[in-house]
């Protein structure tokens, strides 16, 4: 008689933050081999996006995904002015880097604080989430809105920051700092943090080329993979700032990287603010779309967003794909979850930051 | 670092027993993209096990060639990254169902996206280790991106001849 049973985990479970279902092989308590069936939020977005004009699928990629909804109409954006050849303005291109670290800052708070949720430690899960809604504040009073913020326009930004603003942002960075590193501490040093993030969900970085892994997750693993840095974007060629890296290789790292990036995206807002000059925000009047195919690639919160767009002449795409940063990560979780205890699976799945809207589309 | 990988793409295309077109694009931060054009689809596992190791499989789009010249009704078009490097190579799928070779063995990252091409535009995926549906249920036909599913369809609903006559007799209009 077998001394295996099958589990299942999902596709609705407290740890969960979007329906995935996980057959998970299990001898005792560790995991042996996992199965992943995927398409429980399936919106056939690529497929609506056809038969929406140019303008139109900046508020439909807006939608892909809450948590790095910014990443995605900006990197469409990209795409359409590499075929037009349009020219962002000085000042757009950096209005674009201040929304993107913005809302890099909010993503990796509220994962790292679901990660401590997951373990049990509610109070810094607390704490979290408090220095996350600094961010969604601030948001709030600059774009009008807590996560799809409308920041993007093809040829520009759609926003633009005037003296009060600009004092209101430099103050809430200003003050956000002590908390983050007091965080960043308490994460770092915590015995009850280290017990159980330290050590598990392991991802060689060997395994991680092997299944092309992005972000923060490869990243944690010595693997550097910034698109910021490797094929720079928006104002990203002006700024300075280091690529976070960790060896540990297990969910600590992960963690760590992306607490180790919110000081360097509180930095890059900071030289923004120093270095933008006055100016128009976007390019007017715009140019007709030509035919044409482009590709277009950006460092979301989670990793890699890559959109390859083909135009005809109309005035809609003739075909618009994207993958998104978690789309890859999934399949690493072979890997990590490979010998893991049952009790770790939820929090393993957690330290890649998965996004299942963003993933089925 | 790019030029050594735009080298390497250019021997590259040149082994390719068919023979293959390559072209070159910048964006306006002069990033460089490579556009590879193959033209026997037999080619690309041959090309995606030498793009390795600095280049990496990121995404495979499908899509349907509506230009008047096109050559096929469907395109793939399998994108790569080497160190910041993006290749973009296009095939035209054979056969009288449509069809292109597997490269997950090479490449892991295709696993997913393979088995998403095959179900949203009905393109036949020879030797995927694993074929199975990725999104949509299996009681659910394929080529879902290519099927127009009339509204009344999408939504259940019907209406009574009845019901059509009362309202076209309040609009003033014969049915």
């Amino acid at each position: 008689m077998s001394n295996t049973y099958t589990i299942p985990v999902g596709p609705l479970h407290v740890a969960l933050e979007e329906p995935m279902y996980f057959q998970v092989d299990v001898k005792g308590e560790v995991v042996q081999s996992i199965e992943m069936f995927a398409g429980h939020s399936h919106r056939g977005m690529e497929s609506l996006a056809l038969e929406r004009n140019f303008f139109q699928n900046i508020v439909l990629t807006e939608r892909v995904c809450s948590l790095c909804s910014n990443n995605h109409p900006l990197t469409y954006c990209m795409a359409l002015e590499n075929i037009a050849q349009i020219q962002v303005p000085e000042r757009g291109q950096y209005l674009r880097v201040i929304a993107d670290e913005v809302k890099r800052i909010a993503s990796h708070m509220f994962n790292v604080g679901i990660g401590l949720h997951v373990i049990g430690f509610n109070t810094l899960f607390m704490h979290a989430m408090e220095v996350r809604e600094t961010m969604q504040d601030l948001k709030e009073t600059i774009w009008g809105n807590r996560m799809d913020i409308s920041a993007n326009t093809i040829g520009g930004a759609k926003y633009d920051l005037d003296d009060d603003l600009e004092r209101y942002l430099r103050k809430t960075l200003e003050d956000l700092k002590k908390p983050v590193e007091e965080f960043m501490h308490m994460y770092a040093t915590h015995p009850q943090v280290k017990a159980r993030t330290k050590d598990v969900g392991i991802l060689p970085p060997e395994a991680a080329i092997e299944y092309g892994l992005g972000g923060p997750v490869a990243r944690g693993s010595g693997i550097d993979n910034d698109v910021r840095k490797e094929t720079p974007y928006a104002a990203y060629d002006q700024l300075k700032f280091d690529v976070i890296l960790r060896d540990g290789c297990d969910v600590r790292s992960r963690a760590l990287v992306r607490l180790g990036e919110i000081f360097e995206s509180i930095s890059l807002i900071e030289q923004c603010l120093d270095q933008m000059p006055k100016g128009p925000i976007c390019c007017n009047p715009l140019p007709d779309i030509p035919a044409g195919q482009a590709v277009a690639r950006s460092e979301a919160p989670r990793g890699e967003l890559i959109y390859y767009m083909r135009t005809n002449g109309t005035m809609y795409p003739e075909r618009l794909k994207w993958r998104v940063p978690t789309y890859v990560n999934w399949e690493g979780l072979r890997v990590m979850l490979d010998k893991a205890k049952v009790a770790d699976i939820a929090l393993i799945v957690n330290s890649i930051d998965p996004c299942l809207s963003c993933t089925e589309r | 670092m790019i030029n050594t990988m735009k080298q390497r793409v250019i021997k590259l295309v040149d082994t390719m027993p068919k023979g293959a077109e390559l072209s070159w694009t910048t964006d306006l931060k002069d990033n460089l993209y490579g556009w590879v054009t193959l033209n026997d689809v037999a080619d690309l596992p041959l090309f995606a096990e030498k793009i390795l190791p600095e280049g990496r499989l990121v995404t495979i789009s499908a899509c349907n060639a509506k230009a008047e010249d096109a050559k096929s009704f469907h395109e793939v078009c399998y994108h790569f990254v080497m160190k910041g490097l993006a290749v973009s190579v296009t095939v035209i799928p054979t056969g009288v169902e449509p069809t292109v070779p597997s490269i997950t063995k090479w490449h892991k990252s295709a696993d997913w996206t393979e088995r998403e091409m095959a179900e949203s535009y009905g393109i036949t995926v020879a030797d995927h280790p694993n074929p199975r549906p990725l999104f949509l249920h299996e009681t659910v036909q394929s080529e879902a991106m290519e099927r127009l599913v009339p509204l009344s369809t999408m939504t259940n609903s019907a209406s009574t001849n009845a019901l059509w006559e009362k309202i076209m007799g309040e609009k003033g209009e014969e049915n």
